[in-house]
C-alpha cells in the first residue's frame, strides 16, 4: 500500500491503536449482528455472540472516551452546538476546516453511534422472539417487558441504519469534496502533517491500558450473564 | 403464575369486591348484559380471537421446550419430546380453522395480510403443518438428540418465524 510509503515524515500519528482496533471489530461485530439476525432464528447464538462484542467494544469506546489518548477523549473532541453549528453551515457553502482528530460534526456522530449501540445491545439482552430464543437477560423482566424492550430493539435497528449511512456518506463527502481520507487515517491512525500540529500528535496507543479495560468489561459482562435468573418458560406454570 | 398460591384469601376478596363495584359503575346501557353479570359478554369475534390465541399458547408452550433442548439449554428427555413434538403438529392442523374472517378485527396482533393474502398466509400455515408433521416423524423414528432431529425441529422455527415476520404484528 502506498499510504505507508507516503512518507513517514510528513504524517503524524493521531489515532491510537485501540481506537483503530475497537472502530473496525465494531464495525465487524455489527455487520455479524445484521448477519446473524438475517440468516433465521437459529443462528441466534451468534446474535447473542456478536451483541456481546458490541457491548464490550462500546463501553469500552466510552472508558476510553474519559481516560484515553488525546483525540480519543471526549472533551478533546465534542464541541458546544455553535461551534459545530459554524462547522456545519461552513461546510455547506465549501469551506473547510481541517481537524487533528474528529470535525465537530463528526464527533456528535460518535456520540450518537456509541450510544445507539450501547441502547441496541443493551435491550437485546432482554429480548424474547416469541419462539425459542430468549436474550440471556430475558429472566429479569416480566414476558410483557421483555416483548416489549424487543420491539425497540427492532426498531432502534432502522434508525441505527439511518445513522451508520449518514456517518458513511459524510467519509464520502470528506473524501471527494475535500480530498480527505478518513477511512486511511482510520486504518492507519496517521493524518498529514498540514493538520496535526506537533503539538497534537499522540506519543504512545497505551495498548496495556486499553487490554486491562477491554479485560475488565468482559468480565464484568460475563458475570452478570451467569448470574442472570432462569427466563420463565412457556409451559412453566408452577 | 404463582399468584394463587401465594395470594392471600384476603386479596383476593378485595379483588372480587372491588371487579364488582366497578362493574356496577360501569352500568351496561338498557339492552346489555343482566345486571351482575362480569362486563359485557364477549362478541364472536373476541371468541374467535381468544380460541386462536389459546391454540398458539398452546403452540409455544409445547415448542418452546423443544427450542431450549436445541440450545443447549434443557437436556434431551426422549418421552417429553416425543409427546411434545406429536402435540405441536396435531395443533398445526387446528391451525388452519384458527383464522375465521370474523377475526380480523380486535384485539389481535393477526395481520389484514391473513385474509387479503389468503395464498401466501395457506403457504405459510402449510410450512407451520408440514415442518411439525415432519419433526414428528423423524423423532418417532429416531427419538434422540440427532442431528435429524435438530435440523426437523430448527424448520419448524423457521416456519413460525416466517408466519410471524409476514402476518403478525409487532
Amino acid at each position: 500500500m502506498s499510504v505507508l510509503g507516503s512518507g513517514m515524515d510528513s504524517e503524524r500519528q493521531v489515532w491510537d491503536l485501540p481506537v483503530r482496533l475497537c472502530h473496525w471489530t465494531l464495525v465487524a461485530a455489527v455487520a455479524g449482528a445484521w448477519l446473524t439476525h438475517a440468516l433465521g432464528i437459529n443462528y441466534f447464538v451468534y446474535h447473542v455472540w456478536c451483541g456481546y462484542a458490541v457491548l464490550v467494544l462500546v463501553t469500552f469506546r466510552i472508558v476510553w472516551g474519559i481516560v484515553g489518548t488525546r483525540h480519543a477523549r471526549f472533551w478533546n473532541f465534542l464541541r458546544a452546538p455553535r461551534p459545530t453549528a459554524r462547522y456545519g453551515w461552513d461546510l455547506l457553502r465549501g469551506r473547510v476546516t481541517h481537524y487533528a482528530g474528529h470535525n465537530p460534526l463528526g464527533a456528535w456522530m460518535v456520540l450518537l453511534l456509541l450510544l445507539a449501540l450501547f441502547a441496541q445491545a443493551l435491550l437485546g439482552l432482554f429480548g424474547n422472539d416469541e419462539i425459542y430464543n430468549l436474550g440471556p437477560l430475558n429472566g429479569y423482566v416480566s414476558y410483557d417487558r421483555g416483548i416489549e424492550l424487543t420491539s425497540l430493539h427492532r426498531r432502534l435497528f432502522y434508525w441505527i441504519v439511518a445513522a451508520i449511512t449518514l456517518h458513511v456518506a459524510a467519509i464520502l463527502y470528506h473524501r471527494i469534496a475535500h480530498k480527505e481520507h478518513l477511512v486511511r487515517a482510520m486504518i492507519t491512525g496517521r493524518k498529514s502533517a498540514a493538520v496535526v500540529p506537533d503539538s497534537e500528535t499522540i506519543p504512545s496507543s497505551q495498548i496495556v491500558a486499553a487490554v486491562l479495560i477491554v479485560i475488565a468489561l468482559a468480565g464484568v459482562l460475563v458475570w452478570v450473564v451467569q448470574h442472570a435468573p432462569a427466563a420463565q418458560n412457556f409451559d412453566s406454570f408452577n | 403464575m404463582k399468584l394463587l398460591k401465594s395470594g392471600s384469601t384476603c386479596t383476593m376478596l378485595l379483588g372480587l369486591v372491588l371487579s364488582l363495584t366497578a362493574a356496577a359503575q360501569n352500568a351496561p346501557p338498557p339492552g346489555g348484559p343482566p345486571p351482575g353479570a362480569m362486563g359485557p359478554m364477549p362478541s364472536p369475534a373476541d371468541r374467535a380471537i381468544e380460541y386462536r390465541q389459546a391454540l398458539y399458547t398452546l403452540v409455544g408452550g409445547n415448542f418452546g421446550p423443544i427450542g431450549a433442548i436445541l440450545q443447549g439449554k434443557a437436556e434431551y428427555n426422549a418421552a417429553d419430546v416425543s409427546k411434545r413434538a406429536e402435540r405441536v403438529a396435531f395443533l398445526a392442523t387446528m391451525a388452519e380453522d384458527a383464522f375465521p374472517e370474523i377475526s380480523r378485527d380486535g384485539k389481535t396482533k393477526a395481520k389484514p395480510e391473513i385474509w387479503t393474502n389468503k395464498e401466501g398466509f395457506a403457504k405459510a400455515l402449510k410450512a407451520f403443518q408440514d415442518s411439525s408433521a415432519n419433526l414428528a416423524a423423524v423423532v418417532k423414528q429416531d427419538n434422540t438428540n440427532s442431528a435429524a432431529f435438530k435440523a426437523a425441529a430448527g424448520k419448524v422455527g423457521e416456519a413460525c418465524k416466517g408466519c410471524h415476520d409476514d402476518f403478525r404484528a409487532k
